[in-house]
């Protein structure tokens, strides 16, 4: 499992709590380790998208509360476990106000710039990974679909013979390969 | 078609913060329980910042979205590609020729190939970070352990395994999708070996 199992999920769960949660998640354990996995995950994203700032930590004290409550209702709780930690994780935003943009962290024009212009080398090497043909799909929709993107989507799909929800979804994909390499590239020119 | 044209319109009004009571609980339960959904979540999370950079949104629904991509690191980040990709793109141009039929009908033959290269190359370091993240979503140092890849050669190996759908990023954590379970199943029949690590 990832670090996130040993030292993300919260200052109340011990090894014997994790058990206890992975196996009611599911009583193989390969399974319930995904599941506990994509759960956080999940709960991480439910917490950014509701404008929440520090998501982790709030997709932690959700597990660490449902840790807590399941003596109780693993005997009786019938349903996806995940709409359980949702249930939760209402509770603990319901009182709170969402994150203000005032309390982001602000950089300045020139750090901006030179963080722009590393992310820009990092990107031309990282279209020198992908597959030709992904190179070729991604510079193609990005030139094609900047207005009215859903007739230059069906057009492109039309044009590589798929349809649109395979180029959105592949189009997807290599996005996030590209993420994954700038990634990597800049935090190897950190070190 | 009309269906998924409305799935994604109450995606966006989620993600824009236009949802409330009965239909906010579900579609909230339904990312948390439905990978697919989630997944479609995140394509049009991915597709709002393109939209915001290209200036596709409305006045309100800009300020939103501005709103959504400043709060988390992560989206911020993913916000900061969006311009610098859309920079790279303007300056670079549009590298296609229209592609023949021939050439379409070539195209999923063309994909399978790269994957097969994907797991081989390397002395089959592909495969087996493939079947690592299938045993359990791991780190990049996790992932590193069991291989004599260097941070460079791993992150190559990696970008082409998401490329190819086999594998996904979340938050640092790498994942095997279904797609990927589906092609190692395929290679432990074909082979009549198991590829668990």
């Amino acid at each position: 499992m990832s670090d996130s199992r040993d030292t993300g999920a919260g200052s109340g769960l011990t090894e014997e709590s994790l058990q206890l949660l992975l196996h009611w998640l599911d009583p193989d354990a390969e399974r319930a380790a995904r599941k506990y996995e994509e759960i956080r995950l999940s709960l991480i994203k439910l917490f950014v998208w509701r404008g929440f700032v520090d998501a982790e930590s709030f997709a932690d004290e959700t597990i660490d509360r449902v840790v807590r409550k399941l003596p109780e209702i693993m005997p009786k709780y019938q349903g996806d476990p995940a709409s359980y930690f949702y249930g939760m994780a209402k509770r603990i935003m319901r009182p709170l106000p969402p994150s203000k943009p005032s309390t982001l962290p602000t950089t300045t024009s020139e750090e901006d710039k030179s963080e722009s212009e590393q992310m820009h080398e990092c990107l031309s090497k990282c279209m020198g990974v992908l597959s030709p043909a992904n190179r070729e799909l991604i510079l193609n929709y990005y030139a094609e679909t900047k207005q009215d993107k859903i007739n230059a989507r069906r057009a492109l799909a039309s044009k590589l013979g798929m349809p649109v929800v395979n180029l959105r979804v592949r189009v997807h994909r290599i996005r996030s390969a590209l993420h994954t390499c700038i990634g990597g590239c800049m935090a190897a020119r950190e070190e | 078609m009309q269906q998924l044209v409305e799935r994604e319109e109450l995606i966006k009004r989620y993600l824009l913060g236009g949802l409330a009571g009965g239909e906010l609980d579900e579609v909230e339960d339904r990312l948390m329980t439905d990978e697919e959904y989630f997944n479609e979540l995140q394509l049009v999370e991915g597709e709002l910042a393109d939209d915001l950079v290209f200036g596709n949104l409305s006045e309100d629904e800009e300020a939103k979205a501005r709103n959504l991509f400043l709060v988390s690191p992560e989206l911020r980040q993913n916000l900061k590609y969006a311009e610098v990709l859309w920079q790279f793109v303007a300056e670079t141009g549009d590298e296609s020729g229209v592609n023949t039929e021939w050439e379409s009908a070539l195209a999923e033959a063309q994909e399978n190939r790269y994957l097969l290269a994907t797991l081989t190359n390397g002395d089959w370091a592909g495969l087996r970070l493939l079947a690592t993240a299938k045993s359990s979503p791991r780190r990049k140092p996790d992932l590193a352990a069991g291989t004599v890849l260097d941070e460079d050669a791993l992150t190559t190996v990696l970008v082409r395994l998401i490329e190819c759908g086999v594998i996904e990023e979340q938050d640092g954590v790498f994942f095997c999708t279904g797609l990927g379970a589906e092609v190692l199943e395929k290679m432990e029949r074909a082979a009549g070996v198991s590829l668990d690590v």
